[in-house]
């Protein structure tokens, strides 16, 4: 539950930042911003297998091409098996887990962007009002509601994303990477410990529930106001 | 004015600047695994160029026979396209019935029927694999091919619905004049005219099948059975540190949803965002 919180909150606070401001980037010309969009969105259409296994080896102690460049760029000292490390592998399935899915938040956030009227920019700019200013006051106000959207959508992605751990880490080392999901399967498919797995199975789905409903409350009132 | 286009034109090569980077980002580890597919289990650790000097086509070969890429690709076409057609079939169906016929309790039964299905697939697979033993269906086809449309069908029905309903009244009774009954109404008026959400749905589901493994994790434990996801892991367990090898069907999986995706970007991007507003 812990892993799956960290993971949820490196994807919540770095993923969407990114996004949002690739949006924003894109969304002031707009020829190349879907050219971009093109390219963004290849990550999160592939499957997280062929992701997983990828990424797997560009980590690898070994042979992985990460270290390769590290001690090519002269940081011999900093090469470890970062998959193996329990300090750095659930960051590294964390890092993965950006990379796949800052495009879909991006989409998103382009879309809600593309649905301001530009009169309201065009006025802005004549009344003489920064980047800054016309973001904090026309932007973000507008954009809440899909501000909103979006992060519900990443909690209950990030909670229920596994498939990423199972191919590279496959819970390890030890249990430094193991998920909910993982978990559930582990007791079902590892051990045929079925009522034990719907037990464990059920309440994760409650606990998921819970979190939409509660943030569904949430946007709500965001709404309204 | 001019300093106004200097600082501007500093702005947009800024702005390209990250753009480009993070594309890099984005497209990297695709050619890497491209590159690396094409090199042998001798050069592939020493030579760490992107592409290689001299493209060995061997790995695919090898893939596709020996690791029973060619089994698995066909499983993952059948189980896609069979699917994608129930899908359709179900839902446009069901969708037609609430939003089109009047029967008592249709909201009460759409409502049940999109609340069934929000449990989300981590809090339901264990009930739905004991459900499958049951019913004997475990590792075999149809009883994958039953689940996967159940997960599809919720969203499917809840896009082709807002669909239906904003179809003209007036259309609905130029049909009924013309001697058109309920399932010809479907059939010639209601179809044709939900072409692009069903567009929406055949590309957004076909995607969802082809990319799914939980699913095929607990159903399946027969190779000849195995879709494409659930194959790579298991060519993974055999070839372990045959990283060229692994490449080669890494990229068989991953080409075709590519093609797809660049195809039909359009009606996947338009998914995304309808299945983000639907929850």
């Amino acid at each position: 539950m812990f892993n799956a919180g960290y993971i949820t909150f490196i994807a919540l606070t770095f993923q969407n930042a990114l996004a949002l401001i690739l949006a924003l980037a894109c969304d002031r010309q707009m020829k190349a911003g879907n050219f971009y969009r093109m390219i963004f969105f290849i990550p999160p259409v592939l499957s997280e297998v062929v992701v997983g296994l990828v990424w797997q080896w560009i980590y690898d102690g070994n042979y992985g091409l990460l270290n390769h460049w590290l001690v090519a760029l002269g940081f011999n000292n900093l090469t470890k098996a970062w998959l193996s490390d329990p300090h750095s592998a659930l960051t590294c399935v964390a890092i993965v887990h950006c990379w796949k899915g800052f495009g879909w938040g991006f989409v998103i956030l382009l879309a809600g962007l593309q649905t301001i009227p530009k009169q309201l920019y065009e006025a802005a700019r004549v009344d003489g009002a920064t980047s800054w200013q016309v973001f904090k006051n026309i932007t973000a106000p507008l954009m809440i509601p899909v501000f909103v959207l979006v992060a519900i959508l990443t909690v209950l992605g990030s909670m229920q994303s596994f498939v990423l751990i199972l191919t590279m880490t496959d819970g390890g080392p030890g249990f430094h990477t193991e998920v909910p999901v993982t978990r559930i399967l582990n007791s079902m498919i590892g051990s045929s410990r079925f009522g034990y797995a719907c037990a464990q199975s059920i309440m994760f789905g409650a606990i998921l529930l819970a979190i939409s409903f509660v943030q569904k409350r949430i946007s709500q009132n965001v709404r309204q106001t | 004015m001019l300093a106004f286009n200097a600082k501007k034109t500093a702005t947009n090569i800024m702005v390209h600047f990250l753009l480009i980077s993070v594309s890099i980002t984005c497209l990297f580890p695709l050619l890497w695994m491209l590159g690396s597919s094409l090199k042998t289990q001798g050069t592939v650790f020493s030579d760490m160029s992107i592409i290689p000097a001299q493209p060995h086509f061997e790995n695919y070969v090898t893939a596709w026979i020996d690791g029973g890429f060619g089994r698995y690709l066909f499983n993952s076409l059948i189980y896609t396209v069979t699917v994608v057609l129930g899908i359709v079939l179900v839902s446009s169906l069901a969708a037609f019935a609430f939003s089109r016929l009047k029967f008592p309790g249709r909201n009460a039964f759409f409502i049940m029927f999109l609340a069934a299905m929000m449990m989300p697939l981590p809090g339901s697979f264990v009930p739905l694999y004991v459900l499958m033993v049951k019913l004997h269906l475990v590792n075999t086809r149809i009883g994958y091919v039953l689940c996967l449309i159940n997960v599809g069908l919720s969203f499917s029905i809840f896009l082709l619905k807002t669909y239906f309903d904003k179809m003209p009244k007036e259309l609905e009774d130029a049909a009924r004049i013309d001697g058109c009954n309920r399932f010809g109404i479907y059939r010639h008026v209601a179809l044709p005219f939900a072409k692009p959400a069903l567009a929406v749905v055949v590309i957004f589901n076909a995607l969802n099948v082809w990319n799914e493994y939980v699913l095929a994790l607990i159903i399946f434990n027969s190779k000849d059975l195995m879709p494409l996801q659930r194959g790579l892991m298991m060519f993974r367990g055999e070839f372990l540190t045959n990283y060229p090898l692994l490449m080669a069907g890494l990229t068989i999986a991953a080409i075709p949803i590519i093609i797809l995706y660049l195809l039909m970007q359009k009606y996947i991007v338009r998914g995304v965002i309808s299945q983000a507003i639907f929850q």
